[in-house]
């Protein structure tokens, strides 16, 4: 009796992870803040009370004379709120993609461009870009619907050279993938060299960035991204099961090959979106699982839900960064969260790392 | 045996280019411990695998409780079968109690969570196998042996009708060697699980399993109680060295020697000829195998006690009929393989009318120059059934040169001087 008292006090003591309820509360409530900033900052400061009725108001959730112009109005609701949504929208994916494939690949270096979603998207544009492709479907330019069909060519000729009979060995996917990711970037240099003219615009995409987004982008990319995260977020389970290794996996219930294709399918698709709305950016995929693994573990109901807002909050705060920092000139998304999250992720690497 | 709970029938498994499985056929009944033993790359491992599901044997049925499992889903299978393989991950961090919950995911619904019943479930588990103390500690900071136990814990919370473990003592110090395979055979016999599992230790297996099964090159080379399986033959033939099994405890206890020299090898090997019977020859006979000389043992009743011990341990023999008095064929027969040895070893080996001719042995070697040697310092007619014949005849071999010996150490230490001996007068 005593000895299972004192298992008792010691199984309660658990580890120093925090409470997933607290997490996601506080990553939804920062998220909905950034979201908030977002839509205020800018050349025209609109403030956030007047952004938070406006957005009511038109929901029909408020009734109140506005007090804001409609050139605020329409700076709110058609440039920063969509450019917001999309960053949101990207963030998610790329985050959520990001822990998935950390998860099927048991492997944390893992991002959501490692079966060539991004080098396969980058061609696409570059090609639409250069050849001048000017077919606009659904209100959207050639270029994100060239860079979405890049990127998901490009994973399912991945995923198809690296089938062995019916399975799909992890370590040949990875390899694969980088080698024909080297193979597609050495044919976008390529066709930057010959299109010189236009280098400067395919350079400036594949850096990745949002301005100039609107709802159209939005409608474009939320079907793929939304199908593709919810899919995910309800393998949480078996992603789980997945990091005990496949034959685990099996002898617990999983069908490994069935959950890996739904995985991979699910995650191109949300990361070709991501990339066809934003271009290449990098850092956010692979660090935001990360880091957010290290605070809640890797139970996936929890790390999923967590990552899919961190990411969210994330891309909305660089967004800000890109479009603020050096005034009415832009710098490029991937540059903002490979400089800010590089360092930040060294440091949670040192701090957390030290405490094992 | 109540109710069979694992049927193999013909299975037969290659990888691309090599064949694993070729055609195994076995069950085993709920509450049976089933150990399956096998040299390296006997297919032990492909075995447990094509009863999991975990691969697709090419031909032949896997039936567990009487389904078919080919037709059953994953989720399925793991509903009746759980696994302790070797290839278990524990590079993420979950705590050991979110490890072995995880055993309960085949029974929870896709939007349930874990049901109180589930969390009771894993902490018995955890507690049979000793790790409920550390149930909030990270897996990845466990040592081999409790990563091992925290797996068999899973396993145990997976409820299963068949439990299949790929060596379960790996890595394990001897202590919880043993309290797992108590464990695994209390499971079998309280919860009517049929329980089969690789082993590499023998004695382990044939310490605690109800049957073992031998593999060897992709079949089943001998199945049956460990009595019955675990023999010197069976082992040596599959595992390719000469093994030695000793029936002294009860069931089968087994220790390996060197590999089995070679034919040429074979022929250099000093030959002793031991005379014993009725059980006094078997620590000899087992020190002498142990020091590597070639035994030759005889004339034994069929049957007799140390004939068995020859048999388990690989001895030849000059045998005679059970209960039969030895005959002088079989004397001559024995002079000969004596003449052949580099010396003669006499037990406390009592003597009677039926055995009395195998003195005349022990003369014969003395006449043509062999050394021979009496063990037991006791007076010879404690041994004598014979009206005294048997003490004469004794007390002649000693006069004429047979030297007494009062243990093992001391007879390897005669034979050993014999070898030397006999080796400088032949060059």
């Amino acid at each position: 009796m005593s000895r299972q008292a004192a298992g008792g006090g010691r199984e309660g003591r658990r580890d120093t992870r925090p409470k997933p309820r607290a997490v996601i509360g506080l990553l939804l409530a920062l998220t909905l803040c950034a979201l908030l900033a977002a839509a205020s900052t800018g050349a025209t400061h609109v403030g956030p009370r007047t952004v938070g009725a406006m957005v009511l108001d038109k929901l029909g959730l408020l009734r109140v004379s506005p007090w804001w112009s409609e050139v605020d109005e329409a700076i709110v609701f058609d440039i920063r709120l969509p450019r917001a949504v999309l960053a949101i929208l990207v963030g998610a994916s790329l985050a959520v993609c990001g822990a998935a494939f950390q998860g099927l690949f048991r492997n944390v270096m893992a991002d959501p461009f490692i079966l060539g979603v991004s080098p396969g998207a980058a061609l696409g544009a570059a090609l639409a870009i250069v050849l001048k492709v000017d077919a606009r479907l659904f209100g959207v330019s050639s270029i994100p619907l060239f860079a979405f069909a890049g990127g998901l060519i490009t994973s399912a000729l991945v995923y198809s050279l690296s089938r062995v009979r019916s399975l799909v060995p992890v370590h040949t996917l990875l390899l694969t993938g980088i080698a024909v990711g080297s193979v597609l970037s050495s044919l976008t240099s390529l066709v930057m060299v010959l299109g010189q003219r236009d280098l400067y615009q395919v350079f400036f995409w594949i850096m990745g960035g949002l301005g100039g987004r609107t709802w159209a982008h939005v409608s474009m990319v939320l079907p793929y991204a939304a199908l593709g995260i919810v899919v995910i977020l309800l393998s949480a389970r078996e992603l789980n099961l997945m990091l005990l290794g496949e034959e685990d996996a099996f002898h617990l219930g999983v069908g490994v090959e069935r959950t890996k294709i739904k995985i991979l399918v699910a995650a191109s698709l949300a990361a070709s979106a991501a990339v066809a709305a934003a271009g290449v950016v990098g850092f956010v995929g692979l660090i935001v699982p990360h880091a957010v693994r290290l605070i809640v573990g890797p139970d996936h109901r929890v790390f999923l839900l967590s990552a899919l807002l961190a990411g969210s909050a994330t891309l909305l705060a660089a967004d800000m960064v890109a479009r603020s920092a050096f005034g009415p000139q832009e710098i490029p998304l991937g540059v903002v969260t490979a400089l800010l999250g590089a360092p930040f992720f060294l440091f949670l690497l040192r701090t957390k790392g030290a405490g094992k | 045996m109540s109710g069979v709970g694992i049927r193999v029938e013909g299975v037969e498994f290659s990888y691309p280019a090599r064949p694993v499985l070729r055609g195994v056929t076995l069950d085993a009944g709920r509450g049976d411990l089933v150990g399956v033993l096998g040299p390296n790359g006997s297919g032990k491992t492909t075995l447990l695998r094509a009863i999991s599901g975990f691969l697709k044997p090419q031909h032949g049925c896997v039936y567990i409780e009487e389904t078919d499992i080919s037709g059953l889903r994953p989720r399925e299978i793991a509903q009746r079968v759980s696994v302790v393989g070797q290839s278990s991950v524990f590079e993420f961090p979950f705590s050991v109690n979110e490890y072995v919950l995880f055993g309960r995911e085949p029974h929870v619904g896709p939007f349930q969570s874990y049901s109180a019943r589930d969390r009771a479930l894993a902490r018995e588990a955890m507690e049979w196998t000793g790790v409920l103390d550390m149930a909030g500690r990270p897996v990845t900071e466990l040592s081999g042996g409790e990563q091992r136990r925290v797996l068999i814990a899973r396993a145990l919370a997976q409820q299963p009708k068949v439990l299949l473990l790929d060596e379960p003592t790996q890595g394990l110090d001897i202590n919880y060697q043993v309290q797992v395979m108590a464990l695994l055979r209390s499971l079998a016999r309280e919860k009517q699980v049929a329980v089969v599992a690789v082993l590499h230790d023998i004695n382990l297996a044939s310490s605690y399993c109800d049957r073992v099964v031998l593999m060897s090159q992709g079949t089943i080379w001998a199945a049956g109680s460990p009595a019955a399986a675990i023999t010197s033959e069976n082992l040596s033939a599959v595992y390719g060295s000469q093994i030695t099994v000793s029936l002294e405890t009860g069931r089968p206890f087994v220790w390996p020697l060197a590999p089995a020299p070679a034919a040429s090898d074979d022929a250099g090997t000093p030959q002793v000829f031991v005379v014993g019977g009725g059980g006094t020859a078997q620590r000899l006979l087992e020190t002498l195998v142990l020091a590597r000389f070639r035994v030759v043992a005889g004339v034994l009743n069929i049957g007799d006690a140390d004939w068995l011990l020859c048999r388990s341990l690989g001895v030849e023999t000059v045998d005679e009929e059970p209960f039969s008095p030895v005959s002088a064929s079989r004397v001559e027969e024995a002079k000969h393989h004596a003449r052949r040895s580099c010396a003669l070893m006499l037990t406390e080996v009592p003597f009677g009318p039926g055995n009395m001719r195998n003195l005349e042995i022990v003369d014969d070697a003395l006449a043509s120059g062999k050394p021979v040697a009496v063990m037991g310092a006791e007076d010879f007619e404690s041994r004598d059934y014979t009206d005294g014949r048997a003490k004469q005849a004794l007390d002649r071999a000693v006069a004429a040169g047979a030297e007494r010996l009062t243990d093992e150490a001391q007879a390897v230490d005669f034979l050993r001087r014999c070898v030397e001996w006999a080796e400088k007068s032949s060059s």
